[in-house]
């Protein structure tokens, strides 16, 4: 099974949706995955349609692994399954901070699902905090939405200093651009910026800022299925295909 | 995960009552139709799917696989080509795998064993944020006796919901029947050919040629005399093709096995068999020719359109003519006669001067030859060889992969196995250039004919035109794939090692 983290310190870059789309297209590509919406918020939960874990406390997470079994519910799609997200999980931070080794902890509680999926996807919450360290420690690959913009590429800057600082692998890291707006001076000239800077760690997908893409939430389902002639859902196939090469 | 078959009709179920135990738990019943008409039950020649209570069913290009096996196959719905039958990957598996014969073999295994009407619908019970918490499946088969498939889909996390539809189908159905697929491929396939296939007799170092010429003769003959009950059925257009394909494979072993045989009775029998061939012709080519109507209607303007629907319309009732033609020649007498003369003659086959000799060795050497043969014709080729030079190459991979078939079984080298995809390939893709060629001959002599008729109809002969243009571009396609498969598969290293390997079994 692979880990992969879809990860930004930032908010609103497209975790979510980049999270729920292509879990869909793993799934569709006939591999077992099972999507772990790890922000309180649950929008990818939101996503699938799928009501908060009730009985999934932040222990229970971490500590009962037939707890954490119990809540994961299939999806509306062949191969996908989600564990949803509950209010709850805003007390991650806390509770692994007083766990003695908190930083392996999220790597064991994932130890029981591992022989039903081939990918696990973690969609996470927008902090650097014990919560991300965890996941960076487990994760064979963090994927770092990354908008075209001064903040979001401060916010890249950022978890590439903490990584450097942490002695984390930064080979796992895998930026791509979110959210672009090809007519915006700003975004192709920050695109072309980093790309000279960072080309080692960004893939040459893109993702256009698209309304299909913000219909999901009318929808309730992933755009790769609702719209899935349409160029938004196109990029997120280029985006798997590319992510399927350097996984294999 | 509950499944089973019922003997029940669709109409009797009692969906309120499913409605309100579903309500009581927060739960809407929506029901969705995924098919509905004709539906074809599928299997291959030994119903091995039905054998493992594995059902097959096709209908409005969907293939559906139903089984009851509660831990293993789920039912699934994939997507068919537009090529009528092929092996769907996912059931690869559930087939006697054999990886020199799969290399070589034609595609189209499974058949249609019965066109029956029916319906499949998909019930599901959904919450108030309209996920779909679990399904039924119901595929409903209408037979003198009807018969259904139910089908309980599990929703990881949704243990509630599946408890309710399990009780809700055990409470609607008396009793279920176990393994009814092989029950009903068997009530639906009422031919010989869905007795088990004989087999061909493997040859070892000890066997004489004579003996196995003959076995295989006799073989490869009840193999196309087995698909006769399908031909008169018509339920698909295989069967007439197994039929040619066995009669062409004892042809084959008749003429590369010529030595095993009295040289007279050896004409006699050859001449019996192509006159049998001949007479399926005819309704072969009108098959071909509807097996390409999607080709027929691709790339037209607008105002040619309506003439596509006037060939296949003409295609159509002529195959009619040609079926009830070749129909009754089956069911006569004197056909029936015949085909007990014919497998006499193999019985009585006199012995020929090599009969005596190493049947493995003697059938390697040959293969060797053979192969020596379709290399040196590729050598020959140009960039832009003449049909006639591609016809012989045709015919001498065609050759060679019978020979391959019957002397190399058991054999699974690299090389071998190499060997194998290439003449298959090779074969396909020359296969597909003959097709074109037959295509093409048959469209310039319907234009010939319909510019002789008065008075002429000039859209229809701007279509015909049209296709025969088309058919010219195919053509030339399929030239380039073949110099270009040459290439690729035949480089001067391959070659020798190919050849090597083979020295090698001698």
């Amino acid at each position: 099974m692979k880990i992969i983290a879809c990860y930004s310190n930032k908010g609103g870059v497209g975790k979510t949706a980049s999270s729920a789309n292509l879990a869909h297209l793993m799934a569709q590509a006939g591999h077992k995955v099972l999507l772990c919406d790890l922000d309180p918020q649950g929008a990818s939960s939101f996503y699938f349609r799928l009501k908060p874990a009730k009985k999934l406390s932040e222990d229970s997470f971490f500590t009962d692994q037939d707890k954490l079994l119990k809540a994961i519910k299939g999806s509306d799609y062949d191969n996908l399954d989600v564990l949803p997200a509950n209010m709850d999980f805003r007390d991650f931070d806390i509770f692994l901070s007083r766990m003695a080794k908190g930083h392996s902890a999220l790597k064991k509680a994932l130890k029981s699902v591992k022989k039903e999926y081939d990918f696990l996807l973690l969609d996470c919450p927008p902090t650097i905090s014990m919560l991300s360290e965890s996941v960076f420690s487990c994760a064979d690959w963090v994927l770092v939405p990354v908008i075209p913009s001064t903040l979001s590429e401060r916010t890249l800057e950022q978890l590439l200093d903490f990584f450097t600082q942490h002695q984390l692998e930064k080979h796992k890291i895998l930026a791509f651009f979110s959210m672009v707006q090809v007519s915006k001076k700003l975004h192709l000239e920050t695109m072309q910026r980093l790309n000279e800077q960072h080309g080692d760690l960004l893939l040459s997908t893109f993702i256009p800022f698209s309304s299909h893409i913000e219909r999901m939430g009318v929808h309730r389902a992933p755009a790769t299925d609702f719209a899935k002639g349409t160029p938004a859902a196109q990029h997120y196939l280029d985006l798997w295909r590319e992510l399927a090469k350097r996984f294999s | 995960m509950l499944g089973g078959w019922y003997n029940a009709h669709f109409d009797d179920l009692d969906k309120s009552r499913l409605q309100a135990k579903a309500a009581r738990l927060g739960l809407v019943l929506s029901t969705h139709s995924l098919l509905s008409g004709e539906l074809q039950l599928l299997d291959n020649a030994d119903l091995e799917l039905a054998a493992q209570d594995l059902l097959l069913v096709k209908a409005q290009g969907k293939l559906l696989l139903l089984s009851c096996q509660p831990d293993g196959h789920h039912p699934l719905i994939c997507q068919a080509p537009t090529q009528a039958i092929f092996y769907p990957a996912k059931l690869q598996s559930q087939l006697t795998p054999s990886p020199l014969p799969a290399a070589l073999s034609p595609l189209r295994s499974l058949q249609t064993l019965a066109r029956v009407t029916g319906k499949l619908e998909q019930w599901l019970l959904q919450d108030d944020w309209q996920k779909t918490c679990g399904s039924l499946m119901i595929l409903h088969l209408d037979l003198p006796e009807p018969l259904m498939f139910v089908q309980v889909m599990p929703c990881r996390g949704f243990s509630r919901c599946e408890t309710l539809l399990e009780q809700w189908v055990l409470g609607q159905f008396s009793e279920t029947t176990a393994s009814k697929a092989f029950s009903l491929a068997s009530h639906c396939s009422e031919h010989p050919l869905v007795t088990a296939r004989s087999a061909l007799a493997i040859p070892t170092n000890q066997t004489d040629l004579g003996a196995l010429a003959k076995s295989w003769l006799a073989a490869s003959v009840n193999m196309a005399f087995a698909n006769i009950q399908g031909i008169q059925q018509d339920r698909d257009t295989e069967y007439l093709h197994q039929f040619r394909v066995n009669l062409r494979k004892s042809r084959s072993v008749l003429s590369l096995l010529k030595g095993g045989f009295a040289g007279p009775q050896q004409k006699a029998l050859a001449a019996q068999l192509r006159t049998l061939m001949n007479r399926t012709n005819e309704l072969r080519d009108l098959d071909v020719h509807l097996l390409a109507e999607d080709q027929y209607r691709e790339n037209l303007p607008d105002n040619i359109k309506p003439q596509a629907d006037k060939l296949v319309q003409r295609l159509r009732s002529k195959r009619q003519r040609a079926y009830r033609h070749l129909s009754s020649m089956l069911a006569s007498k004197a056909f029936q006669r015949q085909t007990r003369q014919i497998q006499q003659d193999i019985a009585d086959l006199p012995s020929g001067p090599k009969a005596h000799k190493a049947a493995l060795e003697f059938g390697r050497k040959k293969l060797l030859k053979q192969v020596q043969r379709i290399i040196q014709l590729a050598q020959q080729l140009s960039f832009d060889p003449s049909d006639q030079q591609i016809h012989n190459l045709r015919l001498a991979c065609k050759k060679a992969r019978y020979l391959a078939e019957f002397f190399l079984p058991g054999l699974t080298g690299k090389t071998i196995l190499h060997l194998a995809k290439t003449l298959k390939k090779l074969t396909t893709l020359l296969g597909d250039f003959n097709d074109q060629c037959v295509q093409q001959q048959e469209l310039n002599s319907w234009l010939l004919q319909e510019q002789q008729q008065v008075p002429s109809d000039h859209s229809y002969i701007a279509y015909l035109q049209l296709l025969c243009q088309h058919c010219e571009d195919k053509k030339q396609q399929a030239r380039n794939k073949i110099i270009r498969q040459l290439l690729k598969q035949l480089t001067a290293a391959s070659q020798q090692q190919l050849l090597n390997a083979l020295r090698k079994t001698i």
